[in-house]
């Protein structure tokens, strides 16, 4: 068995410290908005309002990882031709599918068992 | 003619997306991953709103169902701060530290492994309750009502034999079993002595025990009310339909896991032998990419399943 390749690390430059600060703070806020999320269920129960809620906090979550984690605040517009349509599409789907799939059955009255 | 010294064409057409190959290759998979999720969340979206009476015949809450929210809420935790380790171990790794990387890369591996064990003991608690697709019972009315009624007889006898319920809860199953035996109970009466009248769902309600209001009469203690860890089933409205969501969407995702924490054992093997470092930074981000889309597809279906 050989020795791990060992690198001298040179100092930090100021980028990668903001960098470095940035994941903290990333970080933190996903802990928060986690948290925040369980508040919301047990204050509000499972109600419109709290499920509208925890879903926006779910959205700011994920953008927070795809944005900083994911480096998409850089390479963002070389993806964007791959993501976009398939961005669309989910969203669409659903949307489409809901409209017979479940907005459909609230046209239709509760009948007694 | 004599050859002109080539001079660099400032028109030159460049070819592709400027991302290495990896990373383009990467993210395609990742987009194809999204769709696929986005089926299977979606699907769950739908049927999860599209009750036709859920006022009398609900979709399960979580807890019907045995789920914890702090169950899920930690897990969700414990796979943000791994994403968080893994971005750090690329920050080391592009830095040129690979021992301080590959350590971020071991405590990764590590708590991927604890959501796995968080998710077995999950898995466990749904077999040990039968809340398996095809294994619930709902729509006591019929044939399959007074199969309810024999499998609720097996767990009781189980339970009296073994001697596994105490005080009011050992009252309650034995008075269930002897009524059960002398076939006077209907199976919404049974599940009613097991949930207890106030949880019942309003389609399992028996006759008589609530008023045209839905005022509860004479409401009920349940089984389960006085000793909650008894194995006793009980009906679960559109519970199969759950359980048949709920283990596509989590079974997926922990395979998913799974994937992610192979690679990352990898690495530490190539770190072992001493054949990792700066250069494969590259490496690390693409499947750190992996990683946080694994982390997003939870942070989506944790609210989903847990909370709303």
């Amino acid at each position: 068995m050989s020795e791990p390749t060992t690198q001298t690390a040179a100092p930090y430059s100021a980028e990668e410290r903001g960098h470095y600060k940035l994941y903290w703070t990333v970080f933190i806020a996903l802990c928060v908005c986690t948290a925040i999320s369980f508040v919301f269920n047990t204050a509000l129960g499972q109600t419109l309002l709290s499920a509208a809620l925890i879903s926006f906090v779910a959205i700011i979550k994920a953008a927070l990882v795809i944005v900083i984690f994911m480096h998409l605040n850089t390479d963002w517009k070389k993806v964007a031709a791959i993501m976009v349509p398939v961005l669309i599409m989910c969203v669409m789907t659903v949307i489409i599918l809901s409209i017979d799939g479940a907005l459909a059955w609230h046209q239709y009255p509760d009948v007694a068992p | 003619m004599s050859a002109a010294p080539h001079a660099t064409d400032e028109n030159e057409i460049l070819m592709g997306i400027p991302l290495p190959n990896g990373k383009l290759a990467m993210w395609l998979f990742l987009v194809t991953e999204i769709m696929f999720f986005t089926a299977l969340l979606g699907t769950y979206m739908i049927l999860r709103n599209g009750q036709p009476n859920p006022s009398t015949n609900p979709w399960p809450t979580p807890h019907a169902v045995h789920l914890q929210e702090w169950i899920g809420a930690g897990n969700t935790f414990v796979l943000i701060l791994s994403s968080f380790f893994v971005v750090l171990a690329h920050h080391y790794l592009h830095h040129g530290d690979p021992k301080r990387a590959i350590r971020y890369i071991a405590l990764t591996l590590g708590l991927g492994t604890l959501f796995l064990g968080v998710k077995a003991y999950e898995y466990k608690g749904k077999f040990e309750h039968e809340i398996l697709p095809g294994r619930i019972f709902e729509q006591l009315d019929g044939p399959n009502g007074y199969r309810y009624i024999n499998h609720v007889r097996k767990q009781l006898e189980h339970i009296v034999e073994k001697d596994q319920a105490s005080g009011v809860a050992k009252e309650k199953c034995v008075a269930l079993l002897e009524d059960i035996k002398l076939n006077k109970l209907s199976p919404k009466q049974v599940n009613e002595r097991v949930v207890g009248t106030k949880n019942v769902k309003p389609i399992d309600l028996p006759k008589g025990a609530a008023d045209a209001s839905g005022q509860l009469l004479s409401p009920i203690e349940g089984i389960l009310e006085a000793d909650s860890h008894l194995h006793l089933a009980y009906s679960i409205p559109w519970g199969n339909l759950w359980a048949s969501c709920y283990f596509a969407m989590t079974g997926f995702h922990a395979l998913h896991v799974l994937g992610g924490l192979v690679v990352f054992a990898l690495m530490i093997v190539m770190y072992w032998r001493g054949n990792f470092g700066a250069e494969h930074a590259g490496l690390v981000e693409n499947t750190g990419l992996y990683w946080h889309f694994v982390d997003i597809v939870w942070i989506f279906l944790f609210p989903l399943l847990y909370l709303v």
